[in-house]
């Protein structure tokens, strides 16, 4: 689907698909797309070109919304109402209650219903839209940088909440511009980078596309040539009985390698995806 | 008061409206107080009357032809006339203006149209808010011509306060809806306020001209104040005709909103044409 608001706002051309029961890591830099997307599929904005289609059906049709929970970007409410009312206007709106599944999980998450939306803060109102997201139990939740703009304290709640969205098999859809907590997560993730999705593809398999850097002190000397043509290696180097190299993907064949020396030490810097991140945001050019 | 979206919206409402009913009984119970005064020192107030120019006479609503002395002359000088249909005019542009625009620009329409809740649903029930709050703001003004008339013996028959009342509301619809077509049209509550005012300003002095200048009073059937109270409602009872094209005007007002809503975006700062505006939402 294409959503154009002129120059680089947007998206452009956006083919994803997310399957039922995972949770997928919508990831960008702000302004890349990540709203956009979202909002189209709660229907608040529509596709210029193109179709969303959500569990089967299309956000413009109500009782497809009733079985989705969407929290916002930047959640607003009725400063005036109390979290109570709030909620329990939404779950008339919804024609589905959820009162008590309201309670209990306000209860858990240490969220105050009695008091005014106005007088909560800001981790607290987002906790509020937490609870009107899951409420009434949706098949799908779609959730604009959830933890955003949250003490860490919060954030581990919203983690361990989303920890058990994914234990009972509801799909959940979540944009991020942080890459760690999609790693913690998401089963697989969409990179988005100026309206256009750059990647889609499972963590793991990602992981593999990751570098890792190596540091090995042997016992004796090597010769580089031992390591530079290895698959996967990179930018191998020699000083002395040390070694630093990056591997792509599988390390399998250097340790043999390495293995014929031996070893008094290695250290491994693990997949650092967030190079591999940067890569993909700052664009395939650079 | 939480069940749908129409009794919400009283619900926010209650503190301003409530506000506004208790200045609509001020200012009706300051007048009616005012009026044995008038009543029993006719002569003076004729001679002062004679003093003022007909223009001026002619904004506050009052035709050179009328008797200013009994109870429905002196309540449409000093209230049908003009502060009536202003505050009913002014109160429904207000609401009117920030039924949708209103949520949108508050950031509240997201989790409110996330639900089932349909489009269609949104505007109509905003619509049915308005009216009913207007219906309020009449009840007041009835009820303080039922104190007016214990108290002060401002006696104006029922019926005639009733038609005087429903024209008043209607004209109340009348903008509101209006406000509520350009406001779900363009999501720009500051935008409608203003252009709805403006409307209302330029078609009530239209109307009051019309009422002093001949060649100008061809134009006032395109000002809804002239529905409002050219048929004297007050003295004459309902016109019915006048009535329906207020009350068919605002439906039509709802039905533009309704058609409006449909296939824009919502919350994103206005109405999108081809040409990029900033967004605050997108991400």
């Amino acid at each position: 689907m294409t959503k154009s608001y002129g120059k680089a706002r947007g998206v452009l051309d956006l083919d994803l698909e997310v399957r039922a029961g995972e949770v997928f890591g919508y990831l960008g830099p702000n302004g890349a797309g990540k709203t956009t997307t979202i909002r189209m599929l709660v229907d608040l904005i529509r596709a210029q070109k193109g179709e969303v289609e959500v569990l089967g059906g299309s956000p413009r049709d109500p009782a497809i919304r009733r079985r989705v929970g969407y929290l916002p970007g930047e959640v607003e409410f009725y400063s005036r109402m109390s979290a109570r009312d709030f909620l329990t206007y939404i779950g008339n709106l919804r024609g589905k209650g959820g009162d008590a599944l309201a309670e209990q999980l306000s209860e858990r998450i240490d969220l105050d219903l009695s008091r005014r939306i106005g007088d909560l803060s800001k981790g607290n109102r987002q906790k509020l839209g937490l609870v009107q997201a899951l409420m009434h139990r949706p098949e799908l939740v779609v959730l604009d940088e959830p933890t955003s703009g949250l003490d860490p304290l919060v954030q581990q709640e919203v983690y361990r909440l989303l920890g058990e969205l994914k234990a009972d098999g509801v799909t959940v859809f979540f944009s991020s511009h942080v890459l760690s907590e999609v790693e913690r997560i998401a089963n697989r993730v969409g990179i988005i980078r100026e309206g256009r999705l750059v990647e889609v593809e499972e963590l793991e398999a990602l992981r593999q596309k990751a570098v890792r850097t190596f540091e090995v002190v042997f016992e004796d000397v090597p010769h580089i040539s031992e390591f530079e043509e290895l698959d996967g290696v990179r930018m191998a180097d020699v000083h002395g009985n040390i070694l630093h190299c990056q591997v792509i993907g599988s390390i399998d064949e250097l340790l043999k390698a390495v293995a014929n020396h031996g070893v008094r030490d290695l250290v491994s810097h693990g997949a650092d995806l967030e190079a591999l991140f940067l890569d993909y945001y700052r664009g395939e050019d650079d | 008061m939480l069940n749908n979206v129409a009794l919400k919206t009283l619900r926010d409402r209650r503190r301003s409206l409530f506000w506004w009913v208790v200045g609509i009984f001020g200012y009706f119970l300051g007048i009616g107080a005012f009026y044995p005064i008038v009543r029993d020192n006719q002569a003076q107030f004729e001679a002062l009357l004679e003093t003022y120019p007909d223009e001026f006479l002619a904004i506050m609503g009052v035709g050179s032809e009328e008797n200013l002395f009994d109870p429905i002359g002196f309540m449409q000088a000093e209230a049908f006339g003009w502060v009536v249909p202003l505050v009913f005019a002014i109160y429904g542009v207000v609401q009117g203006a920030r039924a949708v625009a209103g949520e949108e620009e508050d950031g509240t329409i997201d989790l409110v149209m996330a639900t089932s809740l349909t489009r269609f649903g949104l505007v109509w029930q905003k619509w049915l808010a308005l009216v009913l709050a207007e219906l309020a703001l009449g009840l007041a003004v009835f009820a303080s011509l039922a104190v007016d008339s214990v108290l002060f013996g401002v006696e104006i028959p029922i019926g005639n306060i009733a038609a005087g009342v429903l024209m008043a509301v209607l004209l109340g619809v009348f903008f509101g809806s209006l406000a509520l077509a350009v406001g779900t049209g363009t999501g720009l509550r500051g935008l409608t306020v203003g252009v709805v005012t403006f409307v209302a300003a330029v078609t009530y002095l239209l109307n009051s001209l019309g009422r002093l200048v001949e060649i100008l009073d061809v134009l006032q059937p395109i000002s809804p104040f002239y529905y409002y109270d050219a048929s004297n409602p007050l003295r004459y009872g309902l016109d019915a005709e006048h009535a329906l094209i207020l009350g068919g005007l605002a439906v039509v007002f709802l039905g533009i909103g309704l058609l409006a809503v449909r296939r824009r975006d919502l919350g994103v700062g206005g109405i999108r044409l081809s040409v990029p505006t900033m967004r605050k939402a997108a991400g």
